[in-house]
């Protein structure tokens, strides 16, 4: 078949042989007929430099010369970069991390040393980090968000936002002002003057300037759209009922959320997805359609959550308002697991 | 030769500027022809950025094979450079220009007296990429296969019978160039590209 065969490498070490050979450049050696083709290919491809290929010689000391004058200051070997980046990338994330756990255990150390208030509770959706202080009888997931009725419990810990108070005012609340406002409104008159002394209304005292002053400033902004419902059609029955559910995992995350609907002329939704490490953040959202659920309510919260350290908020909640409305909102809170 | 290698390495380190030449004039051909084999007909582009980076990285140059150190930049470009084009760094030419380069009467004629350089890397390269860079960086750059395998992250003894494989398809082709050219002055009719495949298992079919 085969009229004449070049010589093949017939093993691993002849193949190493003549690689090498050419290396060293065999070809010419023969003088004049090369004694194999492949041995000629190689030592072809390993010849001298022509001029051509080192057209870039300009261009490479000029590199040089400006990689001298200026240093680069993190010289990068060129192996393994993308495990550099991959490390960068999970020093990045645990930096995050952190930041988010000291900010999670600083909020919750502020909330466990508030003292007892009455709770603005929608406003300051306080997720799990919070859920640590003893026999929460949590607001949570109260319809109307109402503090007053079972617990002036300290803030709550996981307030699963206006959205599950019921109030058709789902609108986030802008700020601390519009959220004590409607705790205050949401308080018997008896208790109101009361309440105006504890430091958590001192925000909205000074917002109203003065004591004498909230009652009216707080029905002023109760008259802006978003404190009132949107279709106050005059029924005055409303079924509310409020989902929260709260969960923080351990300092580093909180999450709560809640849901609340009201039946009656209107239905509330809201969902707020809340995340520890802000505690002012309100995310809540909420489409009001109809039904006065607004306080004043009466909720009855019981809670358990264990000791710091890893805690467990559940709260239920019954609001009855008044004018045969009635919500309820079970809560749930999961959260405050300090690193043990 | 591995020594003056060494010396002007730790010269151009020191700033010396014509130590630094001597690295360009005698590692750039084997570069070149290496990126030749991976990027084709831009490896003049490639071997400009792997010497910007040379020059730029030579400080935190530790030590080992300096060859070894300036062929992995250079490998590195190179799949940067493919991975901008999108295209797979495998089998640079089809096969059907493999057998019309292998069937040129010129190059025939060149394998059997005084192959050119061009010609010779644009045969290597017709192997499978790891056949080709095997003895691309045993023959051309110079490696042992140790060091050629820490380049290429392999073993070394994949990088030998890799490398004895591409010998094996290299002679293939060469002979059957060399047949051809015999049974044309034969006036035989010239077997066509069964024996090639034959050679070639991992080639691609020709045709259809």
């Amino acid at each position: 078949m085969s009229v004449r065969r070049p010589d093949r490498p017939a093993d691993r070490a002849e193949a190493d042989r003549l690689l090498d050979a050419a290396r060293a450049g065999a070809r010419g050696t023969a003088g004049g007929v090369p004694p194999d083709p492949l041995t000629d290919l190689l030592a072809a491809a390993a010849a001298p430099a022509g001029a051509h290929e080192l057209a870039g010689e300009g261009a490479a000391l000029a590199a040089f010369r400006a990689a001298r004058a200026a240093p680069a200051p993190t010289p990068a070997p060129a192996p393994a970069p993308r495990r550099r980046r991959l490390t960068a990338r999970a020093l990045a994330w645990a930096a995050g991390v952190l930041a988010t756990a000291t900010a999670g255990a600083a909020f919750a150390a502020v909330t466990l040393e508030r003292p007892p208030t009455p709770a603005p509770s929608p406003t300051p959706v306080s997720p799990g980090p919070g859920s640590d202080h003893p026999d929460g009888s949590p607001t949570d997931g109260t319809p109307g968000g109402e503090p007053g009725g079972g617990s002036p419990s300290p803030a709550p810990t996981v307030s699963p936002s206006p959205a599950a108070t019921g109030t058709p005012s789902g609108a986030p609340a802008p700020d601390d002002v519009a959220g004590l406002c409607r705790a205050y409104l949401a308080k018997k008159p008896t208790q109101r003057d009361k309440a105006l002394t504890t430091p958590g209304f001192q925000p909205l005292v000074e917002a109203a300037g003065g004591a004498g002053q909230v009652e009216a400033y707080c029905e002023e902004r109760a008259a802006e759209p978003t404190a009132t419902p949107d279709d106050a059609d005059g029924s005055d029955k409303s079924d509310g009922t409020g989902n929260g559910s709260g969960k923080g995992k351990g300092p580093v995350n909180g999450n709560g959320s809640g849901n609340g609907s009201v039946n009656g002329n209107g239905s509330v939704n809201g969902n707020g997805p809340v995340n520890g490490g802000a505690p002012k953040q309100d995310t809540s959202k909420a489409n009001g359609n109809g039904g006065d659920a607004a306080p004043p309510g009466r909720s009855n919260g019981s809670g358990n959550p264990n000791a710091p350290g890893s805690g467990n908020g559940r709260g239920s909640g019954d609001g009855e308002a008044p004018g045969n409305r009635s919500g309820g909102a079970p809560g749930r809170g999961d959260g405050g697991h300090l690193p043990a | 030769m591995t020594r003056e290698l060494s010396e002007a390495v730790e010269a151009a380190r020191a700033g010396d500027e014509d130590a630094f030449r001597f690295l360009y004039r005698t590692l750039q051909p084997g570069l070149l022809r290496y990126l030749t084999a991976l990027v084709g007909g831009d490896a003049e582009d490639v071997a400009s950025e792997t010497w910007l980076q040379i020059a730029r990285d030579l400080p935190s140059f530790t030590g080992g094979e300096f060859r070894a150190w300036t062929v992995t930049i250079a490998r590195n470009r190179a799949m940067d450079h493919l991975r901008r084009q999108r295209r797979r760094p495998s089998l640079p030419v089809p096969v059907q220009a493999l057998s019309d380069l292998a069937g040129d009467a010129d190059t025939a004629e060149r394998a059997g007296e005084t192959i050119g350089t061009e010609a010779a890397i644009a045969l290597i390269a017709t192997l499978p990429q790891r056949e080709a860079e095997a003895v691309l960086l045993r023959a051309v750059i110079g490696l042992d296969a140790e060091t050629a395998g820490r380049v290429l992250g392999r073993r070394a003894g994949a990088v030998r019978t890799a490398a004895h494989r591409g010998l094996r398809r290299l002679a293939a082709m060469l002979e059957r160039d060399d047949r051809r050219s015999a049974a044309a002055t034969e006036g035989a009719p010239p077997r066509p590209r069964g024996d090639l495949r034959r050679q070639a298992p991992h080639a691609e079919p020709a045709d259809g």
